[in-house]
């Protein structure tokens, strides 16, 4: 090989020592493609030996694409002399003597001085790197591809906030291309103007923070349709080597959805909460066992703390245990709370209870509780329930039955009263005649003194008659002022309706007494032509009768029935039956008669009082003994005349 | 208190009308008793002295009818009015027509007797007054004409010559009519007779 220059020329075993130590293959070829040497890098690269390739044409080394082009190229050069490949060398395909093929580096000189010209290649294998590029090319398309189809919105701020980087989430958000975004002022072409001065301080501040959770912002984003999004930020500031803020990497969520479901859930929340401190009620929900895993944390509603006297905790679904409801209950009611409470944990179902609570305060509430208990999972019970405080229920139901029983008793003086007035006339006769002769006698005795008569008890006794008379006479006076009146007004009525209606107002006097009422009504009654408040007069009467009867019987056996029957072409009857003693043998002829009476306190006028109310309705009010011995009163009320009635 | 004075009752009830009797007995006052109004009527003189016990409530003609009916005859009988079944309505309408008092059965001895004495006092009174007037009456109708024409003037202070021009006679002729007037009416003054024709009158407005 010649030299160039003033340079050394290596020698022949030099060059080829070198020849032999390159792991590329080197070609040497004439002007015409023939091989004129070939080493040994290139026998293993090509799998032929020198000897089989040389004097052979170089193509035998390149696929059937490129050796036809070879030719070409050489004619060309040779003929133009302007070079294309020398001193640039271009990526080729060549072929193994096996025929399989693979990239190679192809550097082309020529040798200068000789004439012909010949050629040296130098052909590199390339497969490895090949395969590298080919990988990090697809590591890259992976990577664009995550940015690309990634759920959050990606953006990349310059350090005067121009858009340097969106992904397709951003864009989609904002409605425009990521063309007309980049380079653009991320304030003027995504956020609100009334924002602005906002967003710039919050970034300001992300810019300048330490920790880590300082990173979060939020604002909304305008699109380019109008659309308003809300969007949670998380915002890294980016620094140069040298420490200098060169821009910000921020990666966004579309939190308008999310914000709005929380508005909700927190409106939902605070009006159930408005609704149980309305309706005071709160609900609950206790565990009480179980072995598995760390206990269940218990809840309480607020108003559920309210109702026992206690601040509701600022954590909204905190809880206390059982404990702590049995500490607020009436000690008096304590106990029985308490074994509800077993009951309720030891099997699973529904179970009421009323108790009253003491609050801290000192106030007295009346409350009733529901628990509902069903196996927990992981062993034990989970209990739910809920708490009403019937306080004001309760109260407004003693004043109502206050009023009621004062009405009841004026109605039944006023009714007295009509009585006297109507016996009145007729008593006050005689009181008349009897206070006018003992007057009459007592001075006819003082004109001639009785020898028998030595105390003086006769002029005591006329005076004393006298007086008697008199205060007969006041007495009736007194109930005459209790005079309305009132005539019998008749209306068409449902007895049925007349019933429920006293057994409304009876209800509370028969729980007291533990009484129970028991309604047998007939659903075939025609409509009764009556007084509706006289008749419900009478049955007020016989039921509260009937329930004082029951005094004598033990708890839990006093029971009153109250039935409605028509018998056509006979009559309405109500009867009215208790279980008590009913009235003894000896006053069962005298029962209706006025000022008859067994009770202590009793007038002895209700029955007589209904019995004229009955006939005033062409109706009758009888007395039997009940087949099981109690009282038994059947209020007959005449049938409906006209047929259409019915 | 005139001795002839008698208390009548009217009542229907048997008891009501004998004990009442007997109480008026006791103290004194004789009664008479009548079982309704219409017995009472039969038997009674308005010149009877006397009061009327009488029931409010009676068959027949009741006691406030009873009241009218004797309003009607102009009689001046006191009536105290008992009942069993006063109202205040009734009671005001009974005091009203005229009724002397009203009294609630069964009531207090004392207070009907009180009430009783009261009444016959005041008839008692009434009828003096009554006889009184009557009695001036009686001179005043004996009185000639020309005598009745000198006592209207007199009573209006006139004096006798102004009264002989008016009539156009004497004065001697006036002085003796005058005298047989005084004389006539039985007037000690001329005081006296003035108030005579006073009560005259008033028995005309009554």
């Amino acid at each position: 090989m010649n030299s160039n220059g003033n340079t050394t020329a290596p020698s022949q075993g030099e060059f080829q020592a070198l020849l032999d130590a390159t792991v590329d293959a080197v070609i040497l070829i004439d002007h015409t493609g023939h091989i004129q040497s070939f080493n040994r890098a290139g026998e293993r690269l090509f799998g032929y030996a020198a000897d089989e390739l040389i004097g052979k044409n170089v193509s035998v080394l390149m696929t059937a694409t490129d050796r036809d082009s070879h030719d070409h190229y050489m004619a060309r050069y040779m003929k133009t002399n302007v070079p294309h490949i020398i001193g640039v060398g271009r990526e080729v395909d060549a072929r193994r003597k096996d025929g399989t093929e693979f990239p190679v580096f192809l550097s082309v000189g020529q040798i200068h001085g000789a004439n012909p010209p010949r050629f040296i290649g130098l052909l590199h294998d390339i497969t490895l790197r090949r395969e590298a590029m080919a990988a990090i090319r697809r590591e890259r398309d992976r990577a664009n591809l995550y940015l690309e189809i990634a759920q959050v919105f990606l953006l990349a701020l310059s350090a005067d906030l121009r858009v340097q980087l969106v992904n397709r989430k951003g864009c989609e958000t904002l409605a425009r291309r990521e063309i007309d975004l980049l380079g653009r002022d991320w304030l003027e072409v995504a956020v609100p103007t009334a924002q602005h001065q906002r967003v710039r301080r919050d970034i300001e501040r992300v810019a300048n923070a330490t920790a880590d959770e300082d990173s979060y912002l939020e604002h909304e984003v305008l699109a380019a349709d109008g659309q308003r999004r809300l969007i949670g930020w998380r915002l890294m500031p980016m620094r140069g080597a040298d420490g200098r803020l060169v821009g910000y990497f921020a990666s966004g969520e579309d939190i308008t959805h999310r914000r709005a479901m929380e508005q909700s859930m927190e409106r939902t929340r605070l009006l159930l909460n408005e609704a149980q401190e309305i309706a005071k009620l709160g609900n609950f929900e206790m565990f009480h066992g179980g072995t598995d895993g760390a206990p269940a944390q218990p809840f309480w509603s607020p108003e559920m703390y309210r109702i026992l006297g206690l601040e509701p905790p600022s954590h909204p679904t905190q809880g206390l245990d059982v404990a702590e409801l049995l500490a607020r209950i009436h000690p008096e009611d304590r106990a029985r709370n308490a074994e509800v409470w077993r009951q309720v944990v030891g099997q699973p179902g529904t179970r009421l209870d009323e108790f009253r609570v003491l609050t801290p305060a000192g106030e007295l509430r009346h409350v009733q509780i529901n628990y509902t208990s069903t196996p927990a999972q992981g062993g034990g019970m989970r209990v739910v329930g809920t708490l009403l405080d019937v306080s004001d229920a309760r109260r407004a139901a003693e004043d109502a039955r206050v009023a009621q029983e004062r009405m009841t008793h004026v109605s039944r003086l006023a009714t007295m009263g009509e009585m006297a007035a109507g016996i009145a006339h007729e008593l006050n006769q005689p009181l008349a005649a009897i206070a006018n002769y003992a007057s009459a006698a007592t001075r006819l005795a003082a004109a001639s003194p009785s020898a028998a008569d030595s105390d003086g008890d006769v002029p005591l006794a006329l005076e004393q008659i006298q007086r008697q008379a008199l205060r007969a006479g006041e007495i009736i006076r007194r109930l005459r002022a209790l005079v309305q009146n009132r005539e019998t007004r008749l209306e068409a009525a449902d007895l049925n309706e007349l019933v429920r209606e006293v057994l409304v107002f009876t209800q509370s006097d028969a729980r007291l007494n533990d009484v129970q009422l028991v309604a047998e009504l007939a659903d075939d009654l025609p409509v009764a032509s009556v007084d509706r408040i006289q008749i419900q007069q009478i049955l007020l009467n016989l039921l509260r009768n009937s329930i004082e009867a029951l005094g004598e019987r033990p708890r839990g056996q006093r029971t009153v029935r109250i039935r409605t029957r028509h018998r056509p072409g006979v009559a309405l009857e109500v009867q009215i039956e208790d279980n008590g003693p009913g009235v003894p043998a000896e006053l069962v002829a005298r029962i209706f008669d006025p000022f008859c009476t067994t009770k202590e306190t009793g007038t002895g006028l209700g029955l007589a009082i209904s019995r004229t109310i009955a006939e005033a309705h062409q109706g009758k009010l009888l007395y039997a003994t009940a087949p099981a011995g109690g009282a038994r009163f059947t209020l007959q009320l005449p049938c409906p005349t006209g047929r259409d009635e019915e | 208190m005139n001795r002839n004075a008698s208390v009548f009752i009217v009542d229907d009830d048997d008891a009501v009308r004998s004990s009442l009797r007997l109480l008026l007995k006791s103290v004194g006052l004789p009664a008479m008793a009548y079982a309704s109004a219409g017995d009472f009527l039969a038997a009674w003189h308005p010149s009877q002295a006397g009061c009327l016990v009488l029931d409010v409530r009676m068959p027949g003609m009741s006691g406030i009818e009873l009241q009218h009916e004797l309003n009607r005859r102009g009689a001046i009988i006191p009536v105290i009015f008992i009942s069993g079944h006063a109202d205040i309505p009734m009671a005001v309408e009974a005091i009203q027509h005229g009724a002397f008092d009203f009294l609630q059965k069964p009531f207090r001895d004392q207070e009907l007797i009180d009430r009783v004495q009261r009444a016959l006092a005041a008839d008692g009174n009434n009828r003096a007054e009554l006889a009184k007037r009557d009695a001036i009456r009686e001179r005043f109708d004996s009185l000639t004409p020309r005598e009745r024409e000198v006592l209207t003037l007199v009573t209006q202070g006139k004096a006798n010559k102004v009264m002989a021009g008016d009539l156009g006679v004497s004065q001697r002729t006036v002085e003796i009519h005058r005298a047989r007037v005084m004389e006539k009416m039985g007037a000690a003054s001329l005081a006296q007779l003035v108030r005579m024709v006073l009560d005259l009158e008033g028995a005309h407005v009554d």
